[in-house]
C-alpha cells in the first residue's frame, strides 16, 4: 500500500510531523531489510512507490513491541507508586 | 536531459536523487488527488498537500543520506540520524546548552554564587596577566623583529643596554653587517599648551629610526636626515593619544608650532599606531630629532651629551644586512668594541660591545632576569586564588550532583548513555566558566583602569600602555575553558558513576563521598580559610598602622605651610641660575598678603620620591680598609627654613649672613648623626667631609631638633643641612612659606608670580604640608587598601567554600538526619552537629592562619607605624571577622538540616 496511506493509518492522525519526513525512515528500515519496496500503479492511475514488511520486518516488529510493553508497564508501574 | 540518461544507466548521485524525488512527488499528487476529491480547488489542494508534506528540497537530501549511510548508531529518530555526525553534535550541544540554561535558571542562587566565584578568580588572573603581558610579552615593536638587532655594552649589569652617542656613530659608520642603524633615548620634557605647562615622557630618535622599524607614520611624514642636525632639529612627532587629546585629531594640526621644552618646534607627523615606545610599558607622547636631547636634558653639563663617550643614555637598534646573521654582527660589534677601547682608554678601557636579537629585549637583560621570577611569583598567587573558585565551584556541582542524582539516575534508565550525560554536565560546567570568563574581562578592564589611576606620587604622569588586547581574550578563553574543565569533570565523572538502581532509590549515603574524595574537599576548605585569614590579617595590621599614623609627631609645622616646586633643574636651568631664580621668586612671594616668611628647600622631610644620600668622613675617625662611611641624606635651606618647618636649633648657632660662598662651608646635622660619628663628644666646631674623601672641609656649626627625616615610621636617622648659599643642591627644589588666612588663595598667587617670570615652567607641586605629609602615607593606604580588598574577595571565596562542603555534607546525611530525629535528636542537636563539622574546618584553617601570618606578616614590618606585627588587636579582630563570615556560611546549610522532616527523608524521595 502507498505510505501516505501507511502514515495515516498507523497513527491515527496522533503524530503532526511533516509527512515528507517518513520516507528517511522508510529508506533506513528497506535498508535493514525490514521492508522492501516497488513501483506500481495506483487505483487512480497514479505511478507511486509501494512497501510491504519482509520476515525479518515481522520478527523486528515483534520483538520492538514487546520491548516497548515492558517498557510502558514499567513506566506505569512508577508513575502509580508516586 | 543528463538526469534522464543517468536514471536509465542507474547509477549516480542523479539517479538516486531522481527516484526519491519522484517517490516524495508521487505522495503529494496522491495527497491532491484526495484533497480535490474531498472538494478543494485545486490550487489550494496543492498548497495544502504541499505544506504537509515539509521542505522537500531537504527531505530529498535526507532521504539520500539515509540510503547512503551504512548504519545509524543512534536508531530511529529520523530527524537526528539523518544528520551528518557533525550536524548531530551540533543538535546535542544546542539541546545541552538549552538545557544548560534552563538548569542554572532554576537554581539562580547556585549560578550567582558560582558565576561571581570563577568570574573574580579569572578577573584577577586576567588583571595579572595583563600587566605581565603588557611588560613581558608585548612584541618587539617592528614590523619584522627578526632583522632587528640591539647593540649593548658587554656586561650583563642594569644599563648596559645604553651607550654613549660617539660610540653610537662609531659603529653606524664602521659597520658591515648592519643595513642601517639607529639610535634611542627616553627623554622627559614639558609641553606648553598656552600656558598651561605640564611634564610629558618622548624619545630622541634618528631619523632613519620608524624606517628601520617598518613603521610609518599615522599622518604626516618621519625625520629627514637633514633634521639630524643641530639647528634644524626643531620638528616633532606626536602619539596618536597625544594627537587626539591634546591636537584635537585633526590633520590641521600639521605644521603648526607645538612649545616642548621650552622651545618652539614645527610638528610633521603623528606615528604609527601599532608603536608605543621602545621601553615596556612606559609609553611615549613626543619624538624629536637626536639633536633635540640637548632641549630636554640641558642641565647635565657644557659639553653636549653627543659628544661624550663617558655619557652612555642611548639605545642602540640595528637592522641586519640581508646576508648578515647575528652571530656576524655580534662577532663584528665586539670587533669595533675592541678598537674603540684601544683608540679611547680613559672611557672605553673597560667597554665591549655585543649584539642580540632584538626581541630577546624586554625592558633590559638585568631587569628581564628579576622580572620574569617576579611576574611567575604573582601569576602564581592569582592562580592559587582561582584554584580556590574553582575548588568551590566543584564543590558547589558536587553538592547539586548530589541534589540532581535521582534526575540522572532517570535519564540514565531511560537510555542515555554515561559519555552523552558527562557532556551534558560538562556543558553546564563550560557555560558557568564562560559567562564567569566574560565577567572576568569586564573585571579585568575595570582593574586595570583603576590601577592606570592609581598615580603614584611622582612628578610626571606615567601613562603605561596596558589594555585588555587580544592575547588577553585569548588567555581569558583559555582560563575559562581550562576552569570549566577543571571544576566539571570530577562531578561529571562522579554524578554519572552512581549505581542506577541505588540512585532511584535516593540511598545517597553509600553513593558518594568516598573518604578520599570529602577529604580533599576539607583541605581545600581550609587551605582557604589559611590564605584568607593571612590576608585578613595583613590588612588589619595595615589599617591599624594607618590609623598610627596619623598620630605620629612628625617633628616638622604640620599647618599653614604652603609648598610650590618647579624642578628648575630638570628644565633646563643651570644650577646658579636656578638659584637666582628661587631667591628672586621667594623675595615676591614675602609681599603676597598673607605670607608670613618663606624658604627654600632642596627637598622636605617625607619626600618619597627623591633621595639623595652622601658618605660623612669625620674629622679625627679613622675607617679601617675595608669599612664605608656613614652616609645621610643632605639637604641644603635657606636659614628661614627651619623657623617656617619650626624645626628648633638646640645647641650652636643658625646659618646667617655670614655663611656667604667664599666664607668656611657650615653645616647643621642632628643628634642621631653626631651619635654616629663622635659617640659623647660635642660635635660643635668639629669638621666632616661630604662625598668624597678629599672633599673640602665642613664645619657642624649647629644641632636641630629631632624630626622624621625620609618615613613617618623610621628608626631615629642621621640628617644634615647646608646652607644654600653654599651648596645649589641638585634635587628638585621647593619655595615653602608660612601662611595666615586662605592657603589655597597664596598658591594661585605663588603659581602665577611664577608664571610671569617663567611662562615656559612647568610647576610641579602646589601643596600644603597637610597634604604633602598625607602623599608619604600613600604605600600604607594602597597596601592597607589592595590588601584589605584581597582578604574580603578571599575571605568571601572562603565563605562559599564552607557552605560548598556543608550543605553537600548535610545533602548526603539527610536520611542519617532523618533517622536521628525520628528516634529522638531534636532540632537543636542537629544544628550543632552540622555547625560543629563546618566551624571544626575554619578552626582548623585559622590555627593555621594565625600560624602562617605570624611568619608572614614580619615581612610588612618596614611598613607598619607604631604597630608590632604580631599586633593583638589585628589578630583578633581578623578572626573574629572570619568566624563570622564561617559561621553565616554554615547556618544556612545547618538549618535545612534541622528543617528535615524525619518522615520524609525516611520515605527516601
Amino acid at each position: 500500500m502507498p505510505s501516505r496511506k501507511l502514515s495515516n493509518s498507523v497513527t491515527d492522525g496522533v503524530l503532526s510531523v511533516e509527512e515528507g519526513s517518513l520516507y528517511p525512515a522508510l529508506y533506513r528500515m528497506e535498508k535493514r531489510g525490514w521492508i522492501r519496496a516497488e513501483w506500481g500503479i495506483t487505483d487512480t492511475k497514479r505511478r507511486a512507490k509501494f512497501y510491504e514488511l519482509t520476515g525479518s520486518g515481522r520478527d523486528h516488529l515483534q520483538a520492538e513491541q514487546n520491548n516497548w510493553g515492558e517498557f510502558s508497564s514499567a513506566v506505569a508501574k512508577v508513575l502509580e507508586t508516586n | 536531459m543528463l538526469d534522464a540518461m543517468r536514471r536509465k544507466l542507474g547509477w549516480g548521485r542523479g539517479a538516486l536523487e531522481a527516484d526519491i524525488r519522484e517517490e516524495m512527488l508521487a505522495h503529494i499528487a496522491l495527497c491532491v488527488d484526495d484533497n480535490v476529491a474531498a472538494g478543494m480547488d485545486p490550487d489550494s489542494a496543492r498548497q495544502d498537500a504541499e505544506r504537509r508534506f515539509g521542505d522537500i528540497d531537504r527531505l530529498v537530501g535526507e532521504g539520500q543520506t539515509a540510503k547512503r549511510s551504512r548504519h545509524d548508531p543512534l536508531g530511529h529518530f529520523p530527524n537526528r540520524s539523518d544528520r551528518s555526525p557533525g550536524a548531530n553534535l551540533m543538535n546535542d550541544l544546542i539541546a545541552d546548552i538549552r538545557f544548560g540554561i534552563r538548569m542554572l535558571w532554576k537554581s539562580p542562587m547556585f549560578t550567582f554564587v558560582a558565576v561571581l566565584s570563577l568570574a573574580v578568580g579569572i578577573g584577577f588572573n586576567v588583571t595579572m596577566f595583563s600587566v605581565v603581558d603588557a611588560v613581558l610579552f608585548s612584541p618587539f615593536p617592528a614590523a619584522d623583529p627578526d632583522r632587528v638587532v640591539r647593540v649593548r655594552q658587554a656586561g650583563d649589569a642594569f644599563g648596559d643596554l645604553l651607550m654613549s652617542y660617539p660610540d653610537f656613530v662609531d659603529l653606524r659608520d664602521t659597520t658591515e653587517t648592519f643595513a642601517q642603524m639607529a639610535s634611542v633615548r627616553t627623554e622627559m620634557g614639558t609641553y606648553n599648551d598656552d600656558g598651561d605647562v605640564s611634564f610629558v615622557f618622548g624619545e630622541s630618535v634618528s631619523a632613519n629610526y620608524f624606517g628601520l622599524l617598518g613603521r610609518p607614520p599615522l599622518i604626516g611624514r618621519t625625520f629627514t636626515p637633514e633634521e639630524e642636525i643641530a639647528g634644524n632639529h626643531r620638528v616633532i612627532m606626536v602619539s596618536p593619544a597625544f594627537w587626539r587629546e591634546r591636537l584635537g585629531a585633526s590633520e590641521d594640526v600639521l605644521g603648526t608650532q607645538l612649545a616642548f621644552g621650552g622651545e618652539s618646534y614645527t610638528l610633521v607627523g603623528v606615528v604609527s599606531e601599532e608603536y608605543t615606545g621602545l621601553v615596556p610599558p612606559l609609553k611615549p607622547s613626543f619624538w624629536v630629532p637626536t639633536p633635540g636631547t640637548e632641549d630636554f636634558s640641558g642641565s647635565l653639563g657644557a659639553t653636549s651629551m653627543l659628544e661624550r663617550r663617558q655619557s652612555r643614555g642611548f639605545y642602540v637598534l640595528g637592522q641586519l644586512a640581508d646576508s648578515a646573521s647575528v652571530e656576524q654582527s655580534d662577532a663584528e660589534v665586539q670587533a669595533i668594541g675592541a678598537q674603540l677601547a684601544a683608540e679611547y682608554p680613559d672611557t672605553n678601557e673597560e667597554i665591549g660591545f655585543r649584539a642580540m636579537p632584538a626581541a630577546d629585549v624586554r625592558i633590559d637583560p638585568a631587569a628581564d632576569q628579576a622580572l620574569l621570577p617576579a611576574a611567575g611569583v604573582l601569576m602564581g598567587t592569582v592562580g592559587l586564588i582561582l584554584l580556590l573558585a574553582c575548588a568551590n565551584v566543584a564543590n558547589m556541582m558536587l553538592a547539586r550532583g548530589s541534589v540532581r542524582r535521582q534526575e540522572i539516575g532517570l535519564r540514565m534508565a531511560l537510555g542515555a548513555g554515561r559519555g552523552r550525560l558527562v557532556r551534558q554536565l560538562l556543558t553546564e560546567s563550560l557555560m558557568l566558566s564562560a559567562i564567569g570568563g566574560i565577567l572576568a574581562v569586564v573585571i579585568a578592564e575595570v582593574a586595570i583602569r583603576l590601577l592606570l589611576s592609581l598615580q603614584p606620587p611622582v612628578i610626571v604622569p606615567i601613562d603605561l600602555a596596558i589594555d585588555v588586547n587580544a592575547r588577553v581574550w585569548v588567555y581569558a578563553g583559555a582560563v575559562a575553558l581550562l576552569t570549566g574543565l577543571v571544576f566539571g569533570l570530577v562531578p561529571a565523572f562522579r554524578s554519572t558513576r552512581a549505581d542506577l538502581s541505588q540512585s532511584l532509590r535516593g540511598d545517597e549515603a553509600s553513593s558518594d563521598g568516598s573518604q578520599r574524595g570529602s577529604r580533599l574537599r576539607n583541605s581545600l576548605v581550609v587551605a582557604q580559610v589559611t590564605l584568607s585569614l593571612v590576608l585578613l590579617i595583613s590588612a588589619a595590621l595595615m589599617l591599624r598602622s594607618l590609623q598610627n599614623a596619623q598620630s605620629i609627631d612628625p617633628g616638622i609645622a604640620t599647618e599653614s605651610v604652603v609648598n610650590i616646586s618647579a624642578g628648575l633643574l630638570f628644565q633646563g636651568h643651570q644650577p646658579d641660575a636656578a638659584r637666582d631664580f628661587h631667591l628672586r621668586a621667594l623675595d615676591r612671594f614675602e609681599a603676597i598678603p598673607g605670607v608670613e616668611q618663606v624658604a627654600y628647600a632642596e627637598r622636605l622631610p617625607l619626600e618619597s620620591t627623591i633621595t639623595a644620600t652622601r658618605s660623612v668622613y669625620a674629622e679625627g675617625v679613622e675607617l679601617s680598609e675595608d669599612e664605608d662611611p656613614p652616609s645621610v641624606m643632605t639637604t641644603t635651606v635657606t636659614p628661614e627654613y627651619f623657623e617656617v618647618m619650626e624645626i628648633s636649633i638646640d645647641q650652636g648657632r643658625l646659618f646667617d649672613g655670614r655663611d656667604v660662598e667664599d666664607a668656611g662651608l657650615v653645616a647643621i646635622m642632628n643628634q642621631v648623626l653626631a651619635d654616629q660619628l663622635w659617640p659623647g663628644q660635642n660635635p660643635l666646631g668639629k669638621h666632616v667631609v661630604l662625598g668624597v674623601a678629599d672633599g673640602p672641609e665642613v664645619e657642624v656649626i649647629g644641632i636641630h631638633s629631632p624630626h622624621k627625616v625620609r618615613t613617618l615610621g623610621e628608626e631615629p636617622t642621621p640628617n644634615l643641612y647646608l646652607p644654600y648659599a653654599q651648596d645649589t643642591g641638585s634635587g628638585l627644589g621647593n619655595m615653602i612659606a608660612r601662611t595666615r588666612g586662605d592657603a589655597g588663595a597664596v598658591l594661585t598667587q605663588m603659581r602665577q608670580i611664577l608664571r610671569e617670570m617663567d611662562p615656559a615652567l612647568a610647576v610641579l607641586e602646589v601643596e600644603t604640608i597637610r597634604q604633602h605629609l598625607a602623599l608619604s602615607l600613600f604605600p600604607v593606604r594602597l597596601s592597607a587598601g589592595a590588601l584589605g580588598l584581597l582578604g574580603i574577595i578571599g575571605a568571601l571565596l572562603a565563605a562559599v567554600g564552607v557552605y560548598g562542603v556543608v550543605a553537600f555534607a548535610v545533602a548526603r546525611r539527610t536520611r542519617e538526619i532523618g533517622i536521628r530525629m525520628a528516634i529522638g535528636a531534636d532540632r537543636r542537636s542537629v544544628l550543632s552537629m552540622v555547625l560543629r563539622q563546618g566551624m571544626g574546618l575554619i578552626g582548623i584553617g585559622a590555627v593555621i592562619g594565625v600560624a602562617v601570618s605570624l611568619a608572614f606578616t614580619r615581612v610588612l614590618g618596614a611598613m607598619l607605624y607604631g604597630v608590632s606585627a604580631t599586633d593583638a588587636f589585628a589578630f583578633v579582630g581578623a578572626v573574629l571577622a572570619l568566624g563570622l563570615i564561617g559561621v553565616i556560611a554554615n547556618v544556612v546549610p545547618a538549618l535545612r538540616a534541622a528543617h528535615v522532616e524525619p518522615t520524609s527523608a525516611l520515605r527516601t524521595e
